[in-house]
């Protein structure tokens, strides 16, 4: 529906009027008719009356010109008449009388309206008996006078005329009443809508004008979403700085240690400062990486890239990938699928990148070497839940809280580590509408991630 | 080795030439699609390394066309990171391996290793794994203490698994590697064969490590790992 409020309303009262006005005028028609009709009945009527008395006193003789022509001219309409006597004898009048219509006796004294047609005109008669008790035709006379109705019509059609121009008026005047009475009462919309043209993407303070309680919500909605807005642009700022700073620092690194090798005295370890270099190099890459993957997870629409994965063999490809490292320093690698396996539904890439990021922290932080990483991932009716633990010095119980956000290291023990692993877990977790925590576990550190089965494929 | 590196970023590529030059094999370097592939039908190498994203000619396109001319050359690709599909069309066009940036050069070298040790006539005729020696024309192994002998399943398991050096291997690819594709075998089938060639190699500094639930890997030890 993209048609504008203003004649959307417009439309939804105006065109009732117009019917109901429709509907005003045919029965006015109707009733201007009726009135017509009985005024014009009476007149005829009154005219049979006359004839039949004219004809007695004449004895039977013509209507006199004069008064027919009076008639006439009184009633706007040519006036015929038929006298027939007893047994239907013509007694004088005008010959080819329309037929009564039905052939029910009509009763004495009682005037029989009809319509009918006179030399294809249309007419209005009425027929008359009556006993005159008179020596020279005495006995049951039929008076019958007819009458064009061209007048009647034109009456009718009047009255009927000036019933529509007035319902045209009366439909017109309401109809640009309620066009001025909706701009009127539009008129706080269309400038909350100039309030909202005039702002520009850093303009996102909330809408504070007053506005009619119909709109209130909308502008509460508005509001709701300006919030939410400029908190993600603040964000993302943040994010850019603080991004910015933390490559500045590994790249001056780099800056700095290449220096020192290219100026080196030709005694220096040139191998020693320049693995150093390399090390510096190998930080950078990580963080960059890391960058990446955070606006990956953050930037793709939800539900964009995902397919049916089972997440047993999703992890234990990925451990496969990271366990030669970890036997290489001794570490003891291992992964138990407990429970039927279910197919859920997710991106493989980002769900594989949340667990690149857990075994990374785990194996390169989480454990001496030596040490022990044990994953599992547990398939229950309503979770599949993946657990990463490590028997390492575990978290500090003051970073437990502040672990999950961006560039917080859990410890700084020297070792290379930009602190978005987990904040990218967090992320890639919570798209597919699952959590993460840090679990607890005697000595070293447990994630655990729990994906509802919800989401999972049929 | 003879070596062919297609990759269009140029300090990457100058970087891989040299520690490859340094290890002694002879590289060239191309760094456009259609290029890379004049070369591999003109003058051929031992092994490739194509990145994907090339100009030109994707490296798709490239092992693909490879791969449907009949040559075997073997070949690992570069893939950008978090790009599961690229592996997986990598793989299907024909690559032999992959590695994810960015990545160790260590691990470069392992893999091209790894590929050269699949070709009879790439791999060195004798291997030296710690304190044993694995003789690859006559498939014999010999300990400190002289020939150790393996049976029929045990040798061909070393032999993947020194395939295969430094990486984990899953139990079920073991199994298939053994026994054939789609072949019914005992459940245990590859533990017992792994615990049998694990106690022959007792005391020769290589050890079979294992993941559990993930896989098994040849671990020669620090001093004899090439």
């Amino acid at each position: 529906m993209n048609r504008s409020l203003r004649s959307r309303l417009f439309l939804l009262i105006v065109l009732p009027l117009v019917v109901v006005a429709g509907f005003a005028a045919v029965a006015r028609y109707v009733m201007a008719e009726r009135t017509s009709q009985t005024l014009y009945d009476n007149t005829l009527l009154a005219v049979a009356l006359a004839i039949s008395r004219d004809v007695v006193l004449s004895e039977g003789d013509l209507l006199s010109e004069q008064l027919l022509e009076s008639l006439t001219q009184t009633l706007g309409d040519a006036i015929y008449y038929e006298v027939t006597g007893p047994g239907g004898r013509f007694v004088t009048g005008y010959t080819n009388s329309p037929p009564q219509p039905g052939t029910e006796e009509i009763a004495s004294g009682v005037p029989a309206f009809f319509d009918a047609e006179y030399f294809d005109a249309p007419v209005r008669a009425v027929i008359l008996r009556e006993f005159i008790s008179e020596p020279q035709f005495g006995g049951w006379v039929t008076v019958k006078v007819w009458q064009t109705v061209r007048q009647r019509d034109a009456l009718s059609l009047q009255l009927a005329m000036e019933a529509s121009t007035l319902m045209a008026v009366v439909i017109v005047a309401a109809g640009a009443f309620v066009w001025f009475g909706i701009n009127f009462g539009l008129r706080p919309l269309l400038q909350l809508r100039e309030a909202v043209e005039r702002r520009s993407q850093d303009d996102l303070s909330p809408i504070r004008r007053t506005v009619p309680r119909e709109v209130k919500s909308l502008v509460r909605a508005m509001n709701e979403l300006f919030r939410q807005l400029s908190d993600a642009f603040a964000a993302r700022d943040a994010f850019i700085s603080n991004a910015a700073h933390q490559l500045r620092n590994p790249i001056a690194a780099i800056l700095a240690q290449a220096e020192a090798a290219e100026a080196a005295p030709p005694d220096a370890d040139l191998r020693g400062r320049i693995s150093e270099v390399a090390e510096a190099a190998r930080r950078t890459a990580r963080l960059t990486q890391q960058l990446l993957s955070l606006e990956r997870a953050r930037g793709l629409p939800p539900g964009s890239r995902e397919e049916k994965i089972d997440l047993a063999k999703l992890t234990a490809d990925i451990l496969r990938g990271r366990a030669a490292a970890a036997l290489l320093r001794g570490i003891d690698v291992s992964l138990d699928v407990a429970g039927k396996p279910i197919l859920i539904r997710g991106d493989p890439v980002l769900l594989g990148e949340a667990l690149e990021n857990l075994l990374d922290n785990a194996i390169r932080y989480g454990c001496r070497d030596g040490g022990a990483v044990r994953v599992a991932v547990g398939f229950e009716p309503e979770i599949v839940r993946l657990a990463v633990e490590d028997d390492g010095p575990g978290v500090p119980p003051d970073y437990r809280d502040r672990i999950f956000e961006r560039f917080q290291r859990g410890v700084d023990d020297g070792v290379e580590g930009c602190g978005l692993g987990l904040a990218i877990v967090r992320e890639i977790v919570e798209r597919h509408g699952g959590h993460v925590w840090l679990g607890d576990t005697p000595g070293g550190a447990r994630f655990v991630i729990e994906l509802p089965v919800a989401r999972t494929a049929e | 080795m003879r070596i062919v590196l297609i990759e269009d970023n140029e300090s990457l590529a100058r970087g891989i030439a040299t520690a490859l030059r340094d290890l002694g094999h002879a590289v060239d370097c191309l760094s456009d699609g259609s290029d890379g592939a004049t070369y591999l039908t003109t003058q051929g190498a031992d092994v490739a390394i194509i990145d994907v994203n090339l100009p030109g000619l994707s490296g798709f396109e490239l092992v693909r066309a490879l791969r449907q001319r009949g040559d075997s050359t073997p070949v690992l690709m570069l893939t950008a990171r978090g790009e599961t599909s690229d592996r997986i069309t990598g793989l299907d066009a024909g690559a032999d391996d992959y590695l994810v940036k960015p990545f160790d050069m260590a691990e470069l070298i392992a893999r091209l290793r790894a590929l050269a040790r699949r070709l009879p006539g790439l791999r060195p005729v004798e291997e030296t794994l710690g304190r044993l020696r694995f003789d690859h024309g006559a498939r014999q192994l010999f300990g400190p203490q002289g020939p150790i002998d393996l049976a029929r399943r045990e040798l061909a398991l070393f032999e993947y698994l020194l395939q295969n050096l430094g990486r984990v291997i899953a139990k079920e690819q073991i199994g298939e590697a053994l026994y054939g594709v789609g072949s019914e075998i005992e459940p245990n089938a590859v533990e017992l064969a792994v615990s049998r060639l694990r106690r022959k190699l007792r005391e020769t500094g290589v050890e079979i490590r294992t993941a559990r639930g993930v896989g098994y890997m040849l671990d020669a030890g620090n001093d004899g790992q090439q």
